[in-house]
């Protein structure tokens, strides 16, 4: 009897290895020839068109900042997204949630989002230099295209290939050599074939661990039908359109200085057209950007900055806090009527502690 | 042998107060969001649920995502709980195993009175949701100008109402498998021991455990493995393309958990000294 419970026993045992064995198992990756440096002008060449399912893991530990709770979200959190790229400007990418979507789709040099809580879709005409990061730049191949393109000149080494995505990935690392960057490395693998990123990961110089990583889960290199990439408005949804340079007149309101022409060392990068208040400073991974802000806004983020763990600017005028973590950084300054300002960037906190303190009072 | 099992399942009294309460909460949801108009703000509160008060169309989605995280296991948990261990506890084991029928066989018996339970609760769930939300809410805007009433997709596509049966109808048969596989381990369960509360609980057990490693950071490496990680895959059917990723991967993670579970089940029943 004994013999016979442990034989069952020892089957059940073996068949619940087997049914995970299979689950977990992945195919060997097979090694690619291609060095690093080519396979990077591959990246930068261009992204060929695709369809595919991706996730990404932020994990920057960002305080929330008040009005912008969805941008922190995409580095605190797994964000879903379905891509869908014929090219780079007729695409469409879908933020999945369980209570819905948002999905940003580009054709015909317009944008459009539409919103399923909000049962909305928004036309969104022209462009504008700056925009807050959004869940499409977290697609494998839209992130890889930036990142790679922002340090063309730093280093490169080769990676070990991984499976992603039934793909065979060869993959390569960019250490970025300017010193003042927070980001220690950026590894991205790619189908060497076709040159499309399937992971990116993202680490700080102060922690090996990958605090922003992406890949794709699912993907297929082929164009996505016209049906797809056209936007629709169901009965009964709101259909509004916007100007991008909306936010050029919001921004004109809060009436900000002129942003200097330099600033903790580094030169402003001549922006294409206007957006008042806003500079963007150095280049490449070490660069930071300076947003105007309303005293509302500053102050909330300097008084959420001390909840947060952030620690207190010294500043000639005003107030002003540090919100730091390995990869990001931002200082805020508020307590001044018309002089409220966001700093962030990848680079070291003592940068924008400079920068605070460099930038004029403003009818204080 | 089959038959006579759904036949005893469909004459038990809790079975029939497990449908019905499994209807009430959604239809107490629709009443007090069609008197208030309080619908939750967009992003917020269950799926579907911000959008049911424009499209009483959608409320069986909302309804199906109100029940599943627990209403529904709890109810397959005490169904399941007494399959094997009810018949022990009132004495009727024994003398069910005395018939010229294999003991696999009966394990197959319940587990298969077990899917029809967990398939008809699903599907009264979605269909009085249906009649209540319609009822509270109507058929969608375009209805009112002489549309169809046809149903936005979570992509803004409208849905044709053949896709929308479609759709729905796979709606059920996963989450059906979902909640199946919660009851092969609640028979498993019920094999272990001869109280069927102690098996209820051991099934609630097993859902508040992987509910509880589900957002951990630290458990993310069997976080796919978990059952409860699959059970709102479900949402994806309704978007536009479906999304076919989560709802697969759910599927083969809720069949495995059926074979093993049965698998234990059978390796437990089998060789076990029936004494009640």
């Amino acid at each position: 009897m004994a013999a016979r419970v442990t034989r069952r026993w020892v089957l059940v045992a073996a068949g619940t290895a087997a049914v995970v064995g299979a689950a977990a198992v992945t195919l060997p990756a097979a090694g690619s020839d291609e060095p690093a440096e080519a396979l990077r002008a591959g990246v930068l060449a261009g992204i060929p068109a695709h369809v595919g399912y991706a996730e990404s893991t932020g994990r920057l530990g960002l305080p929330e900042i008040p009005a912008l709770e969805q941008v922190t979200a995409l580095f605190t959190g797994v964000t879903q997204l379905r891509a869908y790229v014929a090219g780079p400007d007729r695409w469409r990418v879908d933020e999945l949630t369980p209570a819905g979507e948002r999905d940003t789709y580009r054709r015909d040099g317009r944008e459009y989002l539409w919103d399923f809580g909000a049962n909305q879709l928004t036309t969104v005409e022209g462009e504008t230099p700056v925009r807050l990061p959004r869940a499409a730049d977290l697609v494998p191949s839209e992130l890889a295209r930036r990142l790679v393109g922002l340090t063309r000149g730093d280093p490169v080494t080769s990676l070990d290939p991984r499976r992603i995505a039934g793909y065979s990935a060869a993959g390569f690392r960019i250490a970025p050599a300017d010193p003042d960057t927070t980001v220690g490395r950026i590894d991205v693998w790619c189908d060497p074939a076709s040159g499309l990123p399937l992971r990116v990961e993202v680490a700080a110089r102060t922690d090996d661990r990958p605090l922003l990583f992406t890949e794709f889960l699912e993907v297929a290199l082929n164009a996505p039908d016209d049906r797809t990439l056209t936007p629709a408005v169901p009965p009964g949804a709101g259909a509004v359109t916007a100007e991008a340079a909306d936010l050029a007149g919001a921004l004109r309101q809060l009436d900000a200085a002129e942003p200097p022409a330099r600033l903790a060392g580094r030169a402003r990068v001549p922006l294409g057209s206007g957006l008042p208040g806003v500079g963007v400073y150095g280049s490449g991974v070490a660069g930071f950007v300076l947003v105007p802000a309303s005293r509302g806004i500053a102050d909330r983020v300097i008084d959420g900055a001390a909840a947060a763990g952030g620690t207190p600017v010294d500043v000639p005028v005003g107030r002003a806090a540090r919100v730091s973590t390995p990869l990001l950084s931002v200082v805020a300054r508020g307590g001044i009527r018309r002089g409220g300002v966001l700093l962030a960037g990848t680079v070291a906190p003592a940068v924008l502690e400079q920068a605070v303190r460099e930038l004029p009072g403003r009818r204080a | 042998m089959i038959g006579v099992e759904l036949r005893l399942m469909l004459r038990r009294r809790r079975v029939w107060l497990c449908w019905v309460l499994l209807c009430t909460l959604p239809t107490l949801v629709a009443i007090l969001l069609a008197t208030t108009r309080l619908a939750p703000p967009p992003g917020r509160g269950g799926a579907f649920l911000s959008a049911v008060t424009s499209n009483g169309q959608i409320f069986p989605a909302a309804a199906l995502a109100l029940v599943i995280p627990i209403f529904l296991p709890i109810t397959v948990a005490i169904v399941a709980g007494d399959t094997v261990a009810g018949e022990a506890s009132a004495g009727t084991l024994r003398y069910l195993l005395v018939r010229p029928v294999g003991r696999v066989r009966l394990l197959l018996a319940k587990l298969i009175s077990v899917a029809a339970f967990v398939l008809l609760a699903v599907l009264f769930v979605t269909l009085v949701s249906y009649v209540v939300g319609v009822a509270a809410f109507g058929f969608g805007p375009d209805a009112s100008l002489g549309g169809t009433g046809a149903i936005p997709s979570l992509s803004g596509v409208e849905l044709t109402p053949v896709d929308v049966v479609a759709r729905t109808a796979t709606t059920v048969g996963y989450l059906a498998l979902c909640m199946l596989a919660l009851g092969a381990v609640g028979l498993f369960f019920s094999t272990l021991t001869d109280s069927p509360l102690a098996a209820t609980l051991g099934v609630l057990a097993f859902v508040v455990a992987s509910a509880a490693l589900q957002p951990l950071d630290a458990a993310s490496a069997i976080e796919p493995y978990l059952p409860t990680s699959h059970w709102l895959a479900w949402i994806d059917l309704f978007r536009d393309p479906i999304l076919w990723t989560n709802v697969r991967g759910g599927a083969l993670v809720q069949l495995g958990y059926v074979v093993v579970a049965f698998g234990a089940a059978w390796a437990n029943f089998s060789t076990k000294d029936v004494t009640t």
